[in-house]
Formats: structure tokens, sequence, C-alpha cells
């Protein structure tokens, strides 16, 4: 079933069919928030935030104007920004190798079995993470809803409300950028 | 990387993005087919782009969906139909009606009480304006 059709379930009072787009959504949204904040507590509060504000605000999601998953990253998205900005300092909240692990469950159930692979593989996420952290917020937006979410150019712009030439300019920086780093340590 | 390829990366990017004009692609495709350099390099970030991808593919802490369970136990928002809302109008107007039958209002009555309430509203709303001209003049007398 389609996330629309769900949608409308929903408004029509049906709760199950927002626990389905809940389980449906709970992890890239997730995601999203734990690259972005670069903290798996603040990424699980934030995530709890996204989904609650989406269950009261339904009613204004429109199908007509786009997907809803188009729509719930944009909301996870401007959460994340604001947050950031509320963040007084500014640091950067770089994910522990420890939290790391916790986070990573479902790569450890999956087929990896070789320890040296999952060694080398949480360390190429550590430092994916820490290389997206160290991009200003923006930026690291743009890569994360292109590459993550599989967005289109415009739409990161709509979703970022900046100019289609920002959008391409901070893709090019960052990916080049993150490209010359990987192959520094070898992980490219 | 020498540095005229440097110089067809930006525009090599916009065409593995998807937004680079038609003569745009037509160069860049050209150069890629001609330079193993360059070809690296697309590669290398269409493999950039996959690593990214592959830092948000994790999984909430265990207990996520129970705590977002507990924190969603309100009722779900909702659009009325409009057999509702025709309903929710029909009984409110009919409410309001048996209410001023009760209290022995017509409706002729409801509307000269109105029209009445109405002026009192607008005569008490020039008061303040009767004051303050009263005490400007007063204050024009004393200076």
């Amino acid at each position: 079933m389609d996330d629309a059709k769900l949608v409308r379930r929903c408004l029509r009072g049906e709760t199950t069919a927002f626990d389905l787009l809940v389980h449906r959504y709970r992890d890239r949204v997730y995601g999203l928030a734990v690259q972005m904040l670069g903290d798996a507590d603040w990424a699980e509060d934030l995530a709890q935030e996204v989904f609650l504000r989406a269950f009261s605000r339904l009613t204004l999601f429109d199908p007509q104007r786009g997907s809803f998953s188009a729509w719930l990253m944009t909301m996870t998205t401007r959460l994340c920004l604001n947050a950031l900005k509320g963040h007084a300092a500014q640091e950067q909240h770089l994910i522990p190798l420890d939290e790391a692990d916790e986070m990573g469950e479902t790569l450890m159930d999956e087929a990896c079995p070789n320890p040296e692979e999952i060694w080398w593989e949480r360390e190429r996420r550590a430092l994916i993470g820490q290389l997206l952290a160290a991009l200003p917020p923006m930026q690291r937006a743009a890569l994360l809803l292109r590459y993550g979410e599989d967005m289109s150019v415009q739409e990161v712009a709509d979703s970022l409300k900046v100019p289609v030439g920002t959008v391409k300019a901070w893709l090019f920086r960052g990916r080049e950028g993150l490209r010359r780093r990987l192959k520094e340590v070898g992980l490219l | 990387m020498n540095d005229e390829c440097r110089h067809w990366l930006p525009l090599l990017h916009d065409w593995l993005e998807g937004v680079a004009d038609e003569e745009g692609a037509a160069l860049a495709q050209f150069h890629l087919r001609y330079c193993p350099d360059c070809q690296r390099v697309v590669a290398e970030w269409q493999a950039v782009a996959e690593r990214i991808a592959e830092a948000l593919a994790v999984s909430p802490p265990k207990g996520f969906d129970r705590k977002l369970g507990q924190r969603l136990c309100v009722p779900a928002p909702r659009l009325l139909s409009w057999r509702e809302l025709t309903a929710s109008w029909l009984l409110t107007t009919g409410a309001v009606s048996a209410a001023f039958l009760w209290l022995g209002l017509s409706p002729l009555t409801i509307v000269q009480s109105l029209s009445d309430w109405l002026v009192w509203v607008g005569a008490w709303s020039a008061v303040p304006a009767q004051w303050l001209q009263n005490l400007w003049e007063n204050l024009s007398r004393l200076v």
C-alpha cells in the first residue's frame, strides 16, 4: 500500500496506518538525524519529534505537491537544522565508536561474518560520520538528502529553500572533499 | 590529474548530477570518453555517494517504537466528512433555535435586540472620544 493511501487511512481514524508509516520510515529518519546531529541520543529524540509532528500535521500533507517521503525528510532536515542552530556552541558532535556500534545493529546482523570486514566497515562509517560532521550543516543536509535520500537537486533546493546553483556548488565541493579525504586514508 | 582536467570537474559533476545543459553534457561525455583520470574521479564520486547512503542505514535503538507509541497516545487528527459537518451544523443550529424559543424569543425580537445591542456598543465606543475631547479642551483652557 502506498504512503498516500496510508495517510488517508490515518486521517479516517485508523491509527494503525500511522504505525505502518513509522515502521517504514523510522530507520531513514533516524539515520538522517544521526548524520545531521552526530549524536545518537539527540537523534533519537529528534526522530521521535519528527514523527509526533508529522502525526499532528498529517492534514497538511498534500500528495499533489510531493511524496510523503520527501515531506518527512524535509521535516527531519529542518528540525535538525533548527536544533543545530539552537545549539549554542555549535560544537561538533562526533559519534564515538562504541555508540556507532550500538547504532549499527543492522550492520552487525547482516552478512559481514569476517571480523576484519566488520572492523573496516565500522571505521569507514565512523570516518564518513566525522567528515560529514565537519561540513557546515546546510551543506551536510544537501549531501545527505541527495545521496542518502536520493532526492533530485531541485528537490533538495526546494527542501532547503536555497537556489539550485547553491545546491550544485555544495554537492560538488562536499563530494570532492570527501573523495579526497577517503582516498588519503585508503577507504576509497 | 593535470590542471586541465581540474577545470573539467565542475562540469563533469553537473553532468553526473543530471543538471548540465545539453551542450555541457555533450562536452562532459566527450572528455570523459578519452580521459582515464576523469573516468576514475567520476567512479570515485559514485563510490562516495554510495558511502553516504550506507552511513544513513542505521536502525534506531531498541525501545524507539515503544517510546513513540506512548507519546502518540492521542486521538489521530482527522478530516470531518461532509456528512459529519452537515450533522454538526444542523445540531448546533437546532440547539440554538430551541434555546431561543424556550426563552420566548421570536426571530423578529432577536433581530431587534441585535440592532439595539449594536447601537449600544456603538454609543459606548464613542464615549472615550468624547472624554478625550473634554480633556483636551480643559487642558487648553488651563494652558
